[in-house]
């Protein structure tokens, strides 16, 4: 499971997330795509067209959900009033008798109309069996002995004939069922007036029926015209009306077309077709453009906006009606009696009968309230989308702007800035739906686009979350290597200061000198050493160095530098020359990292005050008379060497000097001289030795606090970058009655 | 630390400007490097101009003390001219004159290099 989301997550952060927000892209429009393809009757059915039905659902739904809610925002509000529904309605049973009616009833229903002078009249009742009740039916149900009024009976016409006789002479429209398959009244075709087709054959694109349920064959040979009037139910809602339907390959009409040609007197219905199916049908110059199937989208009115329209067929009989109600009207006669009409749920959510929806059909066509979703609509939206989703695909990853930037972090902007695309869209469909009559599919346009957006804010966050994990493992890294680091200055530090001897350990009541120490080191410890010992009763010996590099290295080669010297000196006695060659010798050979050392290395005879210096690259001592005068003890052109483990031998040599008694010596390491202040200026030997010149004969602590004060001042605060030492050095043999 | 370098007859000069200090040591010995493989018996020899360095601490005389060793090793010749009055001083006390040759200018470097 994890290795799945890791695979997801890996494909939604590659190429900034567009490989994935285009594959949604085109994926969505695909789907939309295949589910709006036009099928022929002979595609239908087949599993391609099924299994493209099925990845388009989503979408229909959406669409189909969209479509409704424009209608419901805006019903139709009628403006003409071009049909009259002559309804057989509750009272018209309940006073004039149960339904079926005898057809002579209706007969006589059909003249009381035809008095008015109506433009046409059609007929939602299928007759197609004989009337029971008529004369010659009841004639055959009399006892055999009744032949006089059987015979009087037969002599009377049917009232089958009677309805014939009155359908004849009215400009009548009788109406038939498609079946998909047989029952007990169905035929395989029925009378109908031939369409004329023009362009290419339109049976492909129409809904075939097999089988339907059409009236006696006298009573459609006595009508000028015969519909179909079956309506297909997407899910129980109607929403669109063929105008145009076939009985296997029969074109036949539906009953608003075959209205329109009775009251018009054209004698054919044209149907016009192209290669995207049909475009249109029409009768005299009214022509209707419809879907590629023969079907159009009814714009709904209020069921209550067309009350006026309805009249009781008991009120028309008894004559108790206004007379414009049925003058010049398209009057329709149909079963309202709830039980006995087939109901119906509009788009505006209400059920009306069957006849009311043929009659609005009727209504739109006068009020030239069309509806339409062109075939062509489907390439605009698709285009659209590809260029919008396209667009931001390649600008909202970029981030170059504000407005990018803000969509991709902040939370919910993305959707926000989808939502308000959405409803941007719907707001255009909507206008588009009441202005024009279109059928936007804004829905489509939302759904896709925020999938989009999505995809990319999803990237985007998956690779601030991998920012994030980043940054959170380098800080981890950076934690421990500082822990690392600091244990490692840590362990430095306490080797360094470690292995510093204490004056007042090593020599706790010697009288005939004083000495005093600072080791002041770095925060990234600098490797400076110094040491003191007594090589034998009366010699002195000292070191003070300096190791380059810093850290953990340097501390661990000092260490060593400064026991191989003490061992060598003590060793050697008194030959601070030869001592710095061997330690030169010896610490070059285990010196893997190339360190090198300073080094002043000197031997004091404390009873005679001969001094003998090594001075291995280091800075040489200052000697402080005790009547304060300065000298700085530089070693000759020939004497002394570079600083230990810089050649691999050489020949150091010692220089000797005598000091007088209360004489200073001041040892240093650079730390001192080149102590920085914040402007990066160096402290100096100048001013150091401005400061030594008026020490004369103070004790040796004196003189360091002294120095380190003034160099204090002098770096006012800023960090020391290397190590300071100083060790002092005042001969007071006993002889020397003088201050000590 | 921007090393420049230029040919001048048959000697390379290589000329540094700064601080050579903790901080720049190592870019120092990064940019020297190549220079370095490149001395060698029979080819140019490297002379060093310090005369834009200002200072120099132990770490930077680390390098030129590696830098010697390395061309001693190669049998090839490397020199320094130009030194700044504190660099000098520097040079001084660790007796780096042992170490490396030391001209007071380019000039006469050159001539004795050539």
């Amino acid at each position: 499971m994890t290795q799945f989301l890791g695979l997801l997550q890996a494909a939604f952060s590659c190429g900034r997330g567009r490989p994935a927000a285009l594959l949604i892209l085109v994926g969505l429009l695909g789907v939309n795509l295949l589910g709006e393809m036009t099928w022929t009757a002979a595609e239908r059915g087949t599993p391609w067209q099924r299994w493209a039905d099925r990845l388009g659902a989503p979408f229909h739904e959406s669409r189909q959900v969209l479509f409704d809610a424009y209608q419901r925002f805006a019903p139709r509000q009628p403006a003409s009033n071009p049909v009259t529904i002559v309804a057989i309605d509750e009272q018209s049973l309940k006073q004039l008798g149960q339904w079926p009616w005898p057809r002579n009833r209706l007969a006589t229903l059909i003249e009381s109309i035809a008095a008015h002078q109506p433009a046409a009249i059609g007929l939602d009742i299928y007759m197609p069996e004989a009337d029971q009740t008529s004369p010659g039916r009841v004639a055959d149900n009399l006892p055999a002995a009744q032949t006089t009024l059987a015979h009087a009976l037969r002599r009377l016409p049917s009232h089958d004939a009677r309805l014939a006789a009155a359908l004849r002479v009215v400009p009548s429209v009788l109406g038939a069922a498609g079946f998909d398959f047989p029952t007990f009244s169905t035929t395989a075709g029925m009378r109908a007036w031939p369409l004329t087709t023009a362009g290419a054959d339109p049976l492909p694109y129409l809904r075939r029926y097999p089988w339907v349920l059409a009236s006696l064959p006298e009573l459609q040979a006595a009508a000028r015209g015969q519909a179909l009037l079956s309506v297909d139910l997407q899910s129980a809602i109607v929403r669109q009306l063929p105008l145009v339907m076939a009985i296997n390959d029969q074109l036949v009409s539906g009953l608003a077309m075959e209205m329109l040609r009775v009251a018009t007197g054209v004698p054919a219905i044209g149907v016009e077709t192209d290669r995207h199916g049909i475009r249109s049908v029409g009768v005299a110059d009214l022509r209707v453009p419809t879907q590629p199937n023969g079907e159009i989208w009814l714009h709904f009115a209020r069921l209550a906006s067309g009350a006026a329209r309805y009249v009781a067929a008991a009120d028309v009989l008894a004559g108790k009606l206004d007379a414009d109600l049925l003058n010049g009207k398209l009057v329709l006669i149909g079963l309202t009696g709830s039980g006995l009409a087939d109901q119906r749920t509009t788009v505006l959510d209400e059920l009306v009968p069957g006849i009311e929806i043929q009659a609005q059909l009727l209504e739109s066509l006068f009020d030239g309230r069309l509806l339409l979703r062109p075939w062509w609509l489907k390439l605009v939206e698709t285009l659209l989308l590809a260029c919008i989703g396209g667009w931001l695909v390649y600008w909202v990853p970029r981030g170059a702007s504000p407005s990018a930037t803000a969509l991709l972090i902040l939370p919910r902007a993305g959707m926000w800035g989808s939502l308000a695309l959405g409803l941007a869209g719907i707001g255009v469909g909507q206008a588009l739906f009441v202005y024009r009559g279109v059928l936007f599919d804004a829905a489509a346009v939302a759904i896709t686009l925020s999938c989009v957006m999505g995809s990319l804010v999803l990237s985007a966050m998956i690779a601030i979350g991998r920012q994030n994990e980043a940054m959170a493992q380098e800080q981890q890294r950076l934690r421990e290597q500082e822990a690392l680091s600091l244990g490692e200055r840590n362990a430095a530090w306490r080797i360094q200061l470690g292995s510093l001897p204490k004056v007042a350990n090593v020599f706790p009541h010697e009288t005939r000198f004083d000495m005093a120490t600072l080791l002041e080191p770095a925060r990234d410890v600098g490797g400076d050493l110094y040491d003191f010992f007594m090589i034998d009763a009366r010699r002195l010996g000292f070191v003070v160095g300096d190791v380059s590099g810093k850290g953990l290295p340097a501390s661990i080669f000092m260490a060593v530098a400064k026991t191989l010297t003490k061992t060598i000196a003590q060793y050697l006695a008194n030959e601070p020359g030869r001592t710095a060659a061997l330690t030169n010798a010896e610490l070059s050979k285990e010196n893997p990292e190339m360190l090198f050392v300073t080094a002043l290395i000197g031997v004091l005879d404390i009873v005679s005050g001969e001094l003998a210096l090594v001075n291995a690259g280091h800075d040489g001592p200052w000697r402080i008379a005790a009547d304060g005068r300065l000298d700085h003890i530089e070693s000759p052109p020939d004497g002394g060497g570079p600083p230990l483990c810089v050649l691999d031998e050489f020949p150091y040599q010692a220089q000797t000097t005598q000091l007088r008694p209360g004489d200073t010596l001041c040892m240093i390491t650079d730390g001192i001289t080149e102590a920085m202040n914040a402007a990066g200026e160096i402290y100096g030997a100048r001013r150091l030795e401005a400061v030594l010149e008026g020490v004369g004969a103070l004790p040796a602590q004196t003189l360091i606090d002294r120095v380190r004060a003034d160099v204090a001042r002098h770096v006012a605060g800023a960090e020391a970058s290397d190590d300071m030492t100083l060790l002092v050095i005042r001969w007071t043999p006993e002889t020397v009655t003088g201050v000590a | 630390m921007e090393l420049t370098e230029r040919m001048d007859g048959p000697v390379r000069i290589v000329t540094a400007t700064g601080r050579i200090d903790q901080a720049s040591a190592n870019g120092f010995q990064q940019q020297l490097q190549p220079w370095l493989d490149a001395c060698k018996q029979a080819t140019a020899p490297l002379l060093l101009d310090f005369a834009g360095v200002d200072y120099i601490s132990s770490v930077g005389l680390r390098v030129l003390m590696l830098a010697a060793k390395q061309v001693k090793g190669q049998q090839g010749k490397i020199a320094i001219a130009a030194l700044t009055p504190v660099v000098e001083e520097v040079f001084q006390i660790s007796r780096f004159n042992l170490v490396f040759k030391v001209y007071p200018d380019c000039a006469s470097a050159i001539v004795d290099l050539s």
